[in-house]
């Protein structure tokens, strides 16, 4: 028991996540053996789902380095997974760039968008930047919307990949690949000296300063590692995922999304945001099919905003954190400084 | 540019600019009293245009969309006080257990807008719900060469008698005193042995029943549909900042820039105008956060 323990502590979360490349492909493995009908038992987009999970897994973990791991609350996080995924999509479909080049341009367009946005913006704290970032990815948004000639405006662009990346397999395999590599990423992030840095951020900023730290920069260098992790994310999604990039990438829904992942899921651990976009997601393929039943099921974001309330609300340490007594008494107060309007 | 064509875009704006005001007034007032950024305010313009409709259908003939004019008055006053009350049971039982929390205020304004929206596509379905003529109000004047609507110049009556209120309100009751008391130091206020948490519930109402009355003032200028309030939400975001938080008269200010930019832009880039209001929005937070009308000086941040 206590091997296992240590081993639960230790590692065990990241070998739960790589025993899924076992999982994938195993109704196909069964269905060969003989064992079950061609027809699987399990859902037919069972492939294409969880690599959607893994995708929005990804997100969600970038965006909990900023809300659960610096206590900064962006509005706006949808404007750099928008940016990865139509940097591919432009370089490729448009200008005929090969792939793995546009890939890794994706990643630095990421950072270096997140950069200039958090340098410009990260001044605001608190509600300032909430509005701040919420109108830069406005502002993407219609961007996006309006250079049609390049972007392909309301339509999107769809992009075609190596035929060894088209297989669901494969993409299943590759978006797993991907979350393990940003998990591993976030853990050394987050465990490394300025992860301890931004944890202070969170916990007293005022503090922090007083000890010397360059707050400002800081929070800029967490944004700009975000940035560029949910950019990853896009690149994933135009890849392996839909293969399709949309403008509605950049509008409110997205941020909407991980913002319920992360806070069902567990702020400021990372299970919780993979956890949760599992949840989020599981929950939009299976609630509809309800719908039959009674018409509230068609209307299932209202079911996933009532979890989401009471979360808020009776939960704030979501779903893997409720456990840590620890991540309770840190989130009671995440924003830092907030305590001062308290008084009334 | 002619001069009538001038003057009717000047109008335009001036109409539009009034239900900004509306819609914001609450938002603005509210940040600056309890600091909460409410994300639901949208949903809440919505919901009173819904409402209000159904008000004004129950009195007309529904082929036509049409219903006598008393009763789109009537409709106006059912959608404020239907979010009057829903903004009522949202402070009392839904925020006020997380004043001490203000992260998670921000988030549950956001888990508002998913149930509220949903609640609505559900009760009257996700589609468009057709036009709406009020029949005292339709039809056009003529202003030089250039038509203009009947109905954008009650808007416009109707939008300077409503800041008067506003204004009155704050400036001349005693409601009024304790409300911008309340957004200098809400503390101090309570300290004074004045409830602020119940005069907190009165605002957050109030503000709610404005944009549930703006909801249904905009139903007869751009129909009713549940896209509705994200983007009047975000046009009072915008109005706000221009304005500064917890500032009536900048949020007036503010809504009349923005309506007027929106007629003007386009005028100057037809591609690009979408951009401006936003753009205006990254600027003033950019170079001046306290807001470009904010004569009290609290910053947004």
């Amino acid at each position: 028991m206590a091997a296992i323990k240590r081993f639960l502590r230790r590692d065990g979360k990241l070998w739960l996540l790589a025993a899924l490349f076992l999982i994938g492909p195993l109704p196909r493995l069964l269905a060969g053996m003989g064992l079950i009908g061609p027809q699987d038992w399990l859902p037919t987009h069972w492939l294409q789902r969880s690599t959607d999970i893994f995708i929005w897994a990804i997100f969600a973990l970038s965006y909990d380095l900023l809300l659960g791991f610096t206590g900064i609350v962006s509005f706006g996080h949808s404007l750099f997974m928008a940016v990865g995924s139509y940097a591919v999509a432009i370089g490729v479909m448009k200008l005929g760039f090969p792939l793995w080049a546009m890939i890794l341009a994706a990643l630095l367009a990421g950072a270096l968008i997140s950069a200039v946005v958090g340098s410009l913006s990260l001044r605001l704290k608190g509600h300032g930047f909430a509005m701040i970032t919420l109108a830069f990815a406005e502002v993407g948004h219609v961007l996006i919307l309006k250079g049609s000639k390049i972007t392909g405006g309301e339509d999107g662009l769809s992009v075609t990949v190596p035929l060894w990346m088209a297989s669901r397999i494969n993409g299943y395999y590759l978006a797993l690949l991907g979350l393990i590599l940003a998990f591993i990423l976030m853990r050394r992030i987050t465990r490394s000296q300025f992860g301890r840095v931004l944890a202070s951020i969170r916990e007293n900023e005022d503090r922090a300063i007083a000890l010397g730290f360059n707050v400002t920069a800081y929070k800029v260098g967490a944004l700009t590692l975000a940035g560029m992790i949910a950019a990853f994310a896009g690149v994933a999604q135009v890849t392996v995922g839909s293969r399709f990039a949309a403008a509605s990438m950049a509008g409110s829904g997205p941020t909407i999304d991980v913002l319920l992942m992360t806070i069902l899921g567990g702020v400021g651990t990372l299970t919780g945001p993979v956890v949760g976009a599992a949840i989020v997601r599981l929950l939009s393929y299976v609630l509809p099919s309800f719908a039959s039943a009674s018409p509230l099921f068609a209307r299932w974001p209202l079911l996933l905003g009532v979890i989401y309330i009471a979360t808020v609300m009776f939960l704030p340490a979501g779903v893997v954190g409720a456990s840590s007594s620890r991540l309770k008494q840190v989130f009671g107060r995440l924003v830092p400084g907030s305590e001062r309007k308290e008084a009334a | 540019m002619s001069g009538s064509l001038f003057l009717t875009l000047i109008l335009n704006g001036l109409a539009i600019g009034m239900l900004y005001f509306l819609v914001a007034v609450g938002l603005s007032v509210i940040f600056g009293l309890m600091h909460v950024l409410n994300f639901a305010h949208g949903s809440f313009f919505m919901v009173g245009a819904y409402v209000g409709l159904a008000v004004f259908r129950r009195f007309g003939n529904p082929a036509i969309g049409t219903a006598p004019t008393w009763s789109f008055f009537l409709a106006m006053l059912a959608g404020a006080l239907a979010c009057g009350a829903i903004g009522y049971v949202v402070e009392r039982f839904l925020i006020r257990p997380l004043y001490k929390r203000p992260l998670f205020l921000v988030l549950l304004t956001i888990g508002l807008i998913l149930v509220i929206d949903e609640s609505v596509k559900l009760i009257w379905s996700p589609n468009s719900q057709g036009s709406v003529i009020v029949p005292g109000l339709a039809g056009t004047v003529q202003i030089g060469d250039q038509p203009f609507a009947l109905y954008r110049a009650f808007l416009i009556g109707f939008g300077l008698l409503m800041m008067g209120v506003v204004w009155w309100v704050i400036n001349r009751t005693k409601i009024g005193i304790i409300i911008r008391a309340g957004v200098q130091d809400a503390g101090m206020v309570q300290t004074l042995g004045i409830n602020v948490r119940e005069v907190f519930t009165l605002v957050f109402a109030f503000g709610a029943a404005l944009a549930g009355m703006a909801g249904m003032a905009t139903a007869p200028f751009m129909g009713v549909f549940p896209q509705m309030g994200g983007e009047f939400l975000l046009k009072a975001f915008i109005v706000v900042v221009m304005g500064g938080f917890g500032s009536p008269v900048g949020t007036a200010l503010g809504a009349i820039v923005l309506g007027l930019t929106e007629q003007f832009a386009p005028w100057l880039s037809p591609q690009w105008a979408g951009i401006a209001p936003v753009g205006m929005m990254v600027l003033v937070l950019l170079l001046r956060p306290e807001g470009l009308f904010n004569l009290s000086g609290r910053r947004a941040g």
